[in-house]
Order: structure tokens, then sequence, then C-alpha cells
């Protein structure tokens, strides 16, 4: 193992406190904040990890290419969809970034999520990695993509919330 | 032994002859589960177990469950179709542990007993034993110790697999208006889009109710008539082939009588409509529902098409595998409003998130204490409808249910 380099350094704690603030907006309940993290064409997609590693192109659990179909998931679970209460606790880890081209970070970032059911039973309902390209424009940061890649892909029950 | 089990719950059960009542004890007792297994998942039915194009290449395994059990579909050195217990026959250890791959001859990690992938067995670790002692007997016979091979038909790309060597065939089975159906959908070269597994803490029989339910999804499933993607307009019919049953909406059509996707309106609006777009590929049919006794589906949403394997894990267990696919004939386009609109479906699906944690909530509430539930939304028949407002293929699950289980439904007790 060579040196490491820390020519990214900077760049690891943005996309870290990126993805700090993306967990919290969820597990805070502030699900409206989590579209404004993305740029106006950003994507989210969850590529559960049997699908990812087959290199299939579909199976997604969410699919969202752009900023106002993650707004529309939002307004879906504030007024329409019936869901029992639930937490969402995101443990993210230090992001990793791997390159740095045209202004675009890729990264990766591996989290756990938690969740508490409304009797306050908790479970391990994801563990996984973020693959993020993320961008930096006047001294903000936002998502680009986020491609949420669980390891758990046999899932449980329901994915309400972003994960 | 078993027919006695069968026979004693049957008497205890409060059923109905025409079902419209469901005994709570059907979703929670070990007993029947038990004997769901050997009746149902091992007895006279055909089981749709995933799709021709997972196992191109010779040596192509998938592995999955019928029931309880353990199988594994494969392709033969000459392209032949097989399905076997994925069992050795040795000591029953799993001989195929991965979801799927490629292999000519898997081999038991217990004692290295070797198979074809055709379930054939081909080799015995020492045999002969060593130094000529121990080992097999003269009479030992390779090929009287295979895999427990199942029978396995395809139909248009989809394959079916049974235990049952008296089931007749699977045309017969399914009825000509199922096989039709799947002809239609199959009438393209398939291709799998992705996988999906999701674990729900219900009787599977819950789940198959579910899906033959046209009563729940408008009102379960508000994201449905709050953003108006349904119209009054579709016309719904319930083909009840017992006991099967074949779900279908159809598009309205324009004075030129072509089929028209109507344009969402309802008390939300989209602010991202590539989730609604799409194109009429199944003619004029927006949706389609095949329920196979007893639990496999077979189901197309728009452009969203998918099998599902239903897994009893115990009584109160069920596991879902998913098999989303499209045509090798899609281009990207196509596979784009299919990815879109699988965000419909699914575990995190808009019109399908509320399934999951529903059932659960019935089977928390629901116990072995001569509770029944209520199926009389439609009256009390069987037969097939042009509306979806009838529960009429659930009581015909249940019909069926009751026929291969050896359970008579006793006296209408109340009525009596």
């Amino acid at each position: 193992m060579t040196a490491i380099a820390t020519e990214f350094a900077d760049m690891e704690c943005v996309v870290s406190r990126l993805n700090r603030v993306y967990g919290m907006a969820i597990d805070e309940d502030r699900l409206e904040d989590w579209p404004e993290l993305f740029l106006e064409d950003g994507r989210y997609i969850i590529d559960p990890r049997e699908n990812r590693d087959l290199g299939l192109d579909g199976g997604y659990w969410m699919y969202y290419t752009s900023r106002g179909m993650m707004r529309d998931r939002v307004t879906a679970l504030r007024h329409v969809n019936v869901f029992n209460k639930h937490y969402y606790r995101h443990l993210t880890s230090d992001s990793y970034v791997d390159s740095v081209e045209n202004g675009v970070i890729s990264s990766r970032t591996n989290y756990l999520l938690v969740e508490t059911n409304w009797e306050g039973r908790s479970q391990l309902l994801s563990a996984g990695v973020y693959l993020d390209k993320v961008t930096i424009e006047n001294g903000e940061a936002r998502f680009i993509e986020k491609v949420v890649v669980p390891d758990s892909f046999h899932t449980s029950t329901a994915i309400i919330s972003p994960i | 032994m078993n027919q006695v089990i069968a026979t004693d719950i049957g008497a205890t059960l409060d059923w109905r002859s025409d079902f419209t009542r469901v005994p709570s004890q059907v979703y929670v007792d070990q007993q029947l589960f038990d004997l769901e297994q050997q009746k149902l998942f091992m007895g006279p039915c055909w089981h749709l177990i995933g799709l021709e194009c997972e196992i191109k290449e010779p040596g192509d395994f998938v592995t999955t469950y019928i029931g309880k059990t353990p199988i594994v579909y494969s392709r033969g050195p000459s392209g032949d179709l097989h399905a076997f217990v994925n069992r050795c026959a040795h000591r029953g250890a799993r001989v195929i542990r991965e979801l799927r791959g490629n292999n000519p001859f898997p081999t038991c990690p217990y004692h290295n007993w070797r198979y074809d992938i055709t379930g054939n067995l081909v080799g015995v670790s020492m045999e002969k034993g060593m130094k000529g002692k121990g080992g097999y007997g003269e009479d030992f016979n390779k090929d009287c110790n295979g895999l427990r091979r199942l029978r396995i038909e395809a139909h248009a790309g989809v394959l079916f697999a049974t235990f049952s060597e008296e089931v007749t065939t699977l045309r017969e089975y399914l009825g000509e208006a199922i096989w039709e159906r799947i002809s239609m959908i199959g009438s393209r070269p398939l291709r799998v889009v992705g996988y999906q597994r999701q674990a729900i803490k219900c009787n599977w029989k819950m789940f198959v109710e579910n899906n033959r339910d046209t009563y729940h999804g408008p009102q379960l499933h508000s994201f449905v008539p709050n953003f108006g993607l349904v119209n009054p307009a579709e016309r719904a019919s319930v083909d009840i082939q017992p006991p099967h049953a074949l779900l279908t909406s159809r598009l309205p059509k324009d004075e030129e009588g072509v089929a028209i996707i109507p344009a969402p309106k309802g008390r939300f609006k989209l602010e991202d409509t590539g989730l609604t777009q799409g194109v009429n590929e199944l003619e004029d049919i927006q949706v389609s529902v095949i329920s196979i006794f007893p639990s496999s589906l077979f189901t197309c949403i728009r452009n969203v098409r998918s099998c599902r394997r239903l897994i009893p894990r115990d009584p109160n267990t069920l596991d879902i595998e998913y098999i989303w696919f499209g045509y090798e004939d899609d281009d990207e386009a196509m596979r784009e409003i299919r990815r879109k609109q699988n965000n419909l479906l699914g575990p995190a699906g808009y019109v399908a998130m509320e399934d999951a944690e529903v059932l659960e909530m019935i089977q928390n509430a629901i116990s072995n204490d001569g509770a029944s539930g209520l199926l009389e939304f439609g009256g009390n028949g069987t037969e097939s409808t042009d509306h979806f407002n009838t529960e009429a293929s659930i009581r015909g699950f249940w019909k069926g249910y009751c026929e291969l289980m050896g359970i008579s439904p006793t006296a209408d007790l109340e009525d009596a």
C-alpha cells in the first residue's frame, strides 16, 4: 500500500457533510429538504446490489430523474400514501472521493439505516453504499446523482422514505 | 395421517359453502401450513418458476423455491430445460448455493457428490472406499440417486414446474383464457430488467387474496385517485377460471375506436409526468393480473411486467421474488418508460407500498381464536364479472383451496 493521497481531502469533508445533511433531512422528517440537495435535473436511484452486480438496467426501488420527481414523492408521502408512522436513522461513513473530473466529484459513502416502527421497535432496514456524483457551485454542494446500492437487496416490508 | 389432520381442522373451521367467511386460523395454523406444502406446493399444481431467458446457455441455472422446497431450474447441454430439488440425495445439503450462475457439474460441498446440471448423479467420492475397504456396495446405483426431478414446461418464454406426475398438461391446468393472455404477453422475446426481493410478515395466502382483491385498489392505494391515474371509463373484468383468476382493465377508446391513455386528472398534479408516460403494448389492456392457483402471479400494469414467486417461509412469513421484464427489442426510450413506471410498483412503489404494511397489520391482529373474515362484496358467487366491485375471485381461491386441501366446508353454521 502506498501512501494515502491527500489531494481530495477537502472535498471528502464536503461530501461527508452533504451526506450527513441528506441523512438528517430524512431522519428529522424534513423530507422537503431532500430534493433541494440535488440539481434540478439531478437523479436519485435505488439500485439493489443483486441487479447492480448483474449489470441490469431496471428493477430499481426508486428511479427519479429530476428534482420534480423527488418533490412528487414528498407530496405523495405527505398527502396521499398510507403508511404507519416510522423513524429512519442514518449512519453514514466518511466519504471517499475516487475522482474529480470537470467539476464532478465521484465518491463512495457507506451507510447503515435503522428503522424504528410506530411501537418503538428498531430493525436494520438497509446496509449499503451511496455512489454519489457531487458538484460544488457558488460554495454550495449538490448531488448530480445519488445511486443508493443496498447490499440488503432482500428488503423487508416496505421502503417508504428515501434511504 | 395427513388426511386425518385435514379432516380434523376442516371440521373445526367456520367455513361456509359459499366461501363468504374465511376462518382466521388458516393464516396462523402450523398444521395447515405443513399440509399446504404437501397438498398444494408439492401437489397437483403447476407453479410459475421463472423465465426461459434467464437460462440461455447450457449450464445456466437459477435457484428458487416452490413452497419451502429449494429448487433449481436449468438449461442442459443440448438446450433442454430441467428443474430439480436443490438438496443432495446423500444427506440433504443444498448442492447449489448461489442465486444463479453457470455450472455444468454442481458438487455438494459436504461429501463431494457431483451432479450434472440436469440433476443426474455423476460422481460419488470414495465410491469404492479406500484400499478395498468400505465405500458403497455392489448394488449402489448412481442412476437411482440423482436429484429429485420436477416436470417443467415453457409457454411463451415463461417456465412452469410441478412435482406431480398426475397433474394435467400446463395448458389444460391454466385454461384457454390465461394461456392466451400469456401467449400475448410473451409474443416477443423477453428480457429481464431487474429483480426485487421482499419479506412480508404475513401468511402467503393474504398476498394471493390481495392480488385478487379488486375492491382495495382505489381505497387503499390513494395515490391512484389523488393523482388521477384511474379513469372511470376504463373497462374492467374479472375472469374466473377456477381456481385461477384473470383480472383485466382496458383503456377507453376514442371515436375511431383507438385505445387512448387519458391525461391524469386528480387532486394533485405530478410535477414530473414521466411516471405516467407510456405506450399501448397489449392492445387496449392497461392492467392484467393473472393469479395462477395456488401462488403464482403474472402482472402487467401499464408498461411494467413482472412474474412474482410467492415463497411461504412459515405461517407468518412470506418472501416475494419479483422478476421484472421487458422485451429484447425494447429501445432505450422504451427501457426508460419501464424504469419510470416501475416507481409505481415493488416495495417502494406508489401503488404497492401500502399492501405489505396492511397485510402485516392483519397478521398481527388475528389469532387462532375462532374469528373469521368477511367476503360478501359483490354477493356470494364465484362467477366472472364485467366490473371490479366484487370479491368473487377471492371466494374462488378459497373454493379451490378447500377442494385441494381435502377440507369440506362443514356447515353454514350461522345460517343453520
